[in-house]
């Protein structure tokens, strides 16, 4: 089978590209990097990854300015004839402000990405591994795979995480989640350290209503290999990186079903 | 400014005539302290191995490199730069900190190869008074290191964060940045030879030339004083990661079509002393002069000076050297492909001038020329001949008299809260560590980090930056055990250490007693570097470094020596690398090495008095034994876990190792200690405690004899949340959950 298209794209000040592509390969795709200026290189796209990265140096708000180029019109067209759209960390923020996410009211900006915070002060650029809880796996195209309530450890880097959301979407959060913060048991919280950034309801990630399009401030692209994973955090996955680190071999990481679930949803728009 | 009366007359000596405005600035800055090396470069010479079999490129161009793994059949190094921000940090904590990592990343570029991680060293002070500026400024150098390195997108693979009130005048902020490189494709810092024969451009690409860090050498190269802040603080640059980050994709860019086309070219960094300083050593580096007209500079702003575009230090600027043939192609990649105009008000590429073959370094502005110099006066090597005044160094090492058990407890309780054991989490959580997908041990995970950056490669690079606080009782101590220390670290994750860097934080080298605390960490530094070689007959060779003098104030005290040492090492195979926490219980608990009663500026004396003030020596033939024997160990996967003994002794790294990098699912041990117990305990000679598996025992133990080791079994690990000792005062129980709070109170 033809492997289907993706395009990474490169924002000014994008830092992830090189690895969401190196990800996104292993898991089967055709994947190439393109500049945020190359309009017409995204045309034949079967999907579509906006990286992390500090575009725009997060000037006015985190994601603001990107969701104004030219470029964005194109990704708006392209999501909304089926093809699958990722944001990740800074992906995320530029979906937000282009009202991609969580599209409830089409076109309208519903979801502010915020600095972090903890018991409503300010705490910085946090860097750490969190567990995940899925939800509504059967709605988004990146969830398919999973299963409700499945837990999986990945790593966070953001300054600016916190969801706060639009009274518009608030109701119905609850079916739009797609991943929410928790510990390595499954058990949610909304309060630090579990949720550290201090999401409404917790959240990490969220698909649009019709389920193509998920933003998350979690980097997938780094729990894509066994060997990305830390021995200090907690569950099943560290006794595999032990094993790993004892002379085994390396393999799939947790977010192995994120990028098949994308893939298999791209090779539809082929 | 800085030029000294005697500096002014040589070079009025040398010019035969008065020194234009511009012509003053480049002496300014390349005589400096700073630029010119001309208190230290007679000691590092007589001192410092820099020589080796897999030495890429010594000591001389903006980085070091050393060959690091052969794979499909392309010879990868690693390039390595290490630097000080020290001054600028005291300053503007967040700019000095942020452009600390700016340059030093730009070192690497400009040898054309990919940064895949910094790592940083922070010395901040200490004040018990909650408004004491000591605490704005480790707060602030965080934030600045973060607001670099997070966005520029290159992980913080380490370093160290230590406390002590000699910095409380003078933070020291020291970076160092390794990059990724194939041998074929290294670029040389200056014009290549094909410019003998045919026209050479300069071309300045990067950020517009502005006014910030005007200055910024000769102010390095001075004590802080109040009375100068405003000045100060203009001598501080101003950073811009985000467009560092898309130049660096254009840099990635043009060198791919450098490579492709075969273009011979010269590619320097803009630092210290700015345009004139980078356009000069570019040319000079190859025999040749070079033109620059100053009107051709992208500047920021009118009317700047012309002293001002010269030498201002202005951030994120690079020059290269390129055939004339090809400087259309390089403008068209920055400035439409990258589109840097639109992304920065007047950024881009411009040439600036061109390669001359007379021995002149010449500028213009709006016509008339304002300086015109013969290159080898830029070149001048300027010595400043500095004494050195020896003190009294205590060896007199008695073992201290026994402890009550009650003694015992309280200073085990209180050891992992002193600020130097506490876990740093609550500063590193703050960089990135992950970006770029390589990591494969984090830090605080194991003694050192690994990333394997090279796609289908298992070869992991492994790194760690040290210094200790031994330097007031010992300064020959603080260089030699803080090679010892970064190298047990690269060994203790099974690494093999290739080379060392050093960065050289002192005092006034014109005071005698500092620049004796000078002299005595380099010859430290360099018997270590002999000592640890690990290619047989061959050091660890020096490859790059960096000197910071003056870190004191005219109202307070110098900085204790500070030397701050960075090991790079290879990893085989990152399958078979050990991390420090205890896997499982059950598992032997061994010390390799010895310690001695040696307490000078050892993390006990914080918490009792009387001890004596030996700094702990570096036993150059058991240590490089232990060396060899623990890396075979982990070879032939004999070792379960593996952890240094450094700050906090034998028991401190016990404690560290039941604990992990979160002290989450922690393992306990049963343990007896046989001699002395404070020294068994608490003195920080280097060693290792390894975790051995009972079916491994024998073979361990076999090792370690056939290596002429000394080793001490002290008990095994266990299921119970404590730390049980038995030693020659008496029986204790460490409960692991209380000194969890104190170690790590964000928990």
């Amino acid at each position: 089978m033809k492997k289907p298209k993706l395009i990474v794209l490169q924002f000014p000040g994008s830092n992830c590209e090189y690895e969401t592509h190196r990800a996104a390969s292993y898991y089967g795709f055709e994947s190439r990097i393109v500049r945020w200026n190359s309009l017409d290189e995204i045309d034949d796209a079967n999907a579509i990854i906006l990286p992390g990265g500090f575009s725009y140096q997060d000037r006015v708000r985190s994601g603001a300015i990107s969701s104004k180029l030219p470029i964005l019109k194109k990704i708006i067209m392209k999501a909304s004839s089926g093809v699958p759209v990722l944001g990740i960390c800074n992906g995320c923020q530029i979906l937000a402000e282009a009202g991609l996410i969580a599209g409830v009211n089409k076109g309208q900006v519903e979801i502010g990405m915020a600095p972090n915070t903890r018991d409503g002060l300010p705490v910085g650029f946090i860097c750490d591994w969190k567990y995940l809880v899925v939800k509504n796996p059967k709605r988004s195209v990146f969830t398919q795979y999973y299963d409700e309530n499945e837990v999986l450890p990945i790593p966070v880097n953001h300054g600016e995480g916190r969801f706060v959301v639009s009274k518009s979407v608030s109701n119905e959060l609850i079916n739009l989640a797609s991943f929410r913060y928790s510990d390595h048991q499954g058990v949610e919280s909304t309060s630090f350290p579990i949720n550290h950034n201090g999401a409404s309801y917790g959240l990490a990630a969220i698909s649009n209503v019709d389920g193509n399009v998920m933003g998350m401030m979690p980097h997938p692209e780094r729990a894509a290999r066994l060997r990305q994973i830390p021995v200090s955090i907690s569950g099943e996955w560290r006794e595999k990186k032990r094993q790993l680190l004892s002379g085994g071999s390396d393999g799939v990481g947790p977010s192995e079903k994120l990028f098949v679930g994308m893939r298999d949803a791209a090779r539809e728009t082929q | 400014m800085s030029l000294s009366q005697s500096d002014l007359a040589a070079i009025r000596e040398l010019l035969q005539r008065e020194p234009t405005p511009v012509e003053y600035y480049i002496f300014d800055a390349m005589w400096s302290e700073h630029c010119s090396y001309k208190s230290s470069k007679a000691v590092l010479k007589a001192n410092l191995p820099t020589q080796g079999s897999e030495v890429a490129l010594g000591i001389g161009e903006d980085s070091g490199i050393i060959r690091f793994v052969r794979h499909d059949g392309k010879q990868y190094c690693l390039a390595i730069s290490h630097e000080s921000h020290n001054h600028p940090s005291q300053i503007l904590p967040i700019e000095g900190a942020a452009t600390g990592v700016g340059g030093v990343v730009r070192d690497v570029y400009c040898m054309g190869a990919d940064v895949i991680g910094v790592l940083n060293s922070l010395h901040f002070g200490i004040s018990d008074d909650p408004q004491s500026v000591v605490h704005t400024i480790s707060k602030n150098v965080v934030l600045g290191v973060s607001d670099y390195a997070n966005p520029l997108g290159v992980p913080v693979l380490g370093g160290e964060t230590v406390y002590h009130p000699s910095y409380n005048d003078n933070c020291l902020v020291n970076v160092a940045a390794i990059g990724l490189i194939e041998e074929s494709k290294i670029i040389h810092s200056y014009v290549p030879d094909n410019a003998q024969t045919e026209p050479y451009d300069i071309i300045l690409f990067g950020k517009s030339t502005d006014a910030t860090g005007f200055g910024g050498a000769s102010f390095s190269s001075a004590t802080l004083d109040k009375e100068n802040d405003v000045q100060n603080v203009g001598a501080v640059q101003v950073h811009d990661p985000f467009l560092k980050r898309v130049l660096v994709e254009a840099i990635k860019t043009l060198l791919r079509v450098v490579d492709e086309k075969k273009v011979p070219i010269g590619f320097k960094d803009l630092g210290a002393g700015g345009i004139c300083c980078a356009t000069s050593e570019i040319a000079v580096g190859a025999g040749m002069g070079v033109e620059i007209d100053l009107d051709n500079v992208n500047v920021a702003l009118t009317d700047l000076k012309p002293e001002v575009i010269a030498c201002s230090e202005t951030q994120e600027r690079f020059c290269l050297a390129v055939p004339r043939w090809f400087s259309g192609e390089v403008l068209k990649i920055f400035n439409d492909e990258f589109a840097l105009p639109s992304i920065y008000p007047n950024a881009g590429a411009a040439v600036i001038g061109q390669v001359i073959h007379e021995n002149r370094y010449l500028v213009r502005h709006r016509g008339a020329v304002v300086a015109d110099l013969p290159v080898s006066a830029i070149t001048t090597e300027v010595t400043a001949n500095r004494v050195a005044a020896p003190r009294p160094i205590s060896a007199d090492a008695v073992d201290p008299a026994p402890w009550s058990i009650d003694q015992h407890r309280s200073v085990a309780e209180r050891l992992m809260g002193l600020p130097n054991m506490m876990s740093k989490r609550f500063v590193f959580r703050h960089f990135d560590n992950a970006v770029r997908g390589d990591t494969v041990v984090y830090p605080g995970e194991a003694d050192s980090v690994l990333v394997t950056p090279i796609e289908g490669c298992p070869a992991a690079v492994a790194v760690s930056m040290d210094s200790n606080l031994y330097g007031k009782s010992d300064p020959y101590v603080s260089g030699a055990y803080a090679v010892a220390e970064a190298v047990r670290n690269v060994i203790a994750v099974g690494g093999r250490p290739l080379c060392v860097t050093d960065c050289l934080n002192f005092g006034n080298p014109e005071n005698p007693d500092a620049f004796f605390e000078f002299c005595e960490s380099v010859r430290g530094i360099g018997d270590a570097s002999r000592a640890f070689g690990f290619i047989p007959n061959e050091p660890l060779p020096v490859i790059s470094g960096n000197v910071s003098l003056y870190n004191e104030s005219k109202t307070g005290s110098a900085v204790i020596p500070s030397p701050v040492i960075v090991v790079i090492g290879r990893v085989d195979d990152y399958r078979k690398a050990t991390v420090m926490s205890f896997p499982a219980s059950g598992l032997n608990v061994i010390r390799v090495g010895k310690m001695y009663p040696e307490f000078g500026g050892t993390q006990i004396q914080n918490l009792v008095t009387g001890l004596n003030d030996v700094a702990p020596q570096v036993r150059f033939d058991p240590e490089s034994r232990s060396n060899m024997a623990i890396f075979a160990a982990i070879d032939q996967s004999l070792v379960a876990a593996a952890h240094d003994i450094s700050g906090g002794g034998t028991l401190g790294c016990i404690f560290e190792m039941c604990f992990g990098l979160l002290g989450n699912d922690a393992f306990g041990a049963t343990l007896s200690v046989r001699g002395n117990a404070v020294t068994e305990l608490y003195a920080e000679n280097g060693g290792y405690i390894v975790a051995v598996h009972p079916d491994n025992l024998d073979q361990f133990e076999q090792l370690m004899m056939s290596h002429g080791v000394e080793w001490t079994h002290l008990g095994e690990t266990t299921d119970a949340q404590s730390v049980d000792l038995t030693t020659d005062d008496g029986q204790f129980v460490i409960n692991l959950s209380s000194i969890r709070d104190v170690w790590n109170p964000e928990l």
